[in-house]
């Protein structure tokens, strides 16, 4: 890891892009798994 | 003299399918921008409390983690699995075996230890997710080390023994003290975050970008 690493970052607005948070992989921007993403991060595991 | 390479901090977990993803567009950002990159893999446990020998499919994880339909993950693999065609991965969800990746994390800072990582960690997501291999188990890991070319018995030994848990636990703890809730995570020359699967062109983009600050700052 650089020594830059303890500073704070600067997030980059790079538009909405598919994470996995817990167990849950999301798709953004896709229509049919709006359902599937809302229902998974009910519980935000 | 200082090096024209940019280091990139990744966190990412070896069952997160949209780090594998994300890892081909990253890796097609960087051949876009076309400069000397340097990636260090950083560890991330999506699910911890997730058992070793999970007994099912992802499909029956989730489901039943989420309270979902089997038909609803079925699709919502089949539809992640169609992305993943996308970037010419060829995802086959119904070989994976759902498992504990702490033993892999453990791996990786191994395999980082004797130069080795990248290796290590594109051998580990292919495993899972196209070869239907265990990757929670220290032999079957062993095997997977082995492949490329690292050492059987020394793996067995450093991963039964736990010596590089506290490396795995620090890559996580770094995660948390950034805010990083979420994989893929990308740290840019230790300034910039980027969160997610992005299209190739914003890597290259945000590579370019220190580049020019940095050639400033000399």
């Amino acid at each position: 890891m650089t020594d830059a690493a303890k500073k704070p970052l600067k997030i980059l607005d790079t538009g909405t892009a598919a994470v996995c948070t817990g167990d849950s992989c999301q798709v953004p921007d896709h229509g049919s798994h709006a359902e599937v993403n809302r229902l998974l991060d009910e519980d935000a595991v | 003299m200082v090096s024209d390479a940019i280091k990139v901090d990744i966190w990412s977990d070896v069952q997160c399918p949209w780090c594998y993803i994300g890892k081909r567009k990253f890796e097609a950002g960087v051949r876009q921008y076309g400069g000397v990159v340097e990636v260090e893999y950083h560890s991330f446990e999506l699910a911890p409390d997730t058992p070793v020998d999970f007994d099912g499919t992802p499909v029956e994880y989730l489901s039943q983690r989420k309270g979902l339909p089997l038909e609803q993950v079925e699709r919502m693999l089949a539809n992640l699995t169609e992305i993943a065609e996308g970037v010419e991965l060829h995802y086959d969800y119904g070989s994976v075996h759902q498992t504990n990746t702490i033993k892999a994390h453990e791996l990786l800072h191994y395999a980082k230890s004797v130069g080795r990582q990248l290796d290590m960690k594109e051998r580990l997501l292919k495993a899972y997710f196209v070869d239907g291999r265990h990757i929670g188990r220290v032999d079957d890991l062993a095997a997977l080390a082995a492949e490329i070319g690292l050492d059987r018995v020394e793996v067995v030994r450093v991963l039964s023994s736990g010596e590089y848990l506290t490396d795995v636990k620090a890559d996580v703890a770094l995660a948390a003290e950034y805010g990083i809730q979420g994989v893929p995570f990308f740290v840019i020359d230790g300034r910039y975050g980027i969160s997610g699967a992005q299209d190739a062109v914003a890597f290259a983009n945000v590579l370019a970008q220190v580049r020019d600050e940095k050639v400033a700052e000399k």
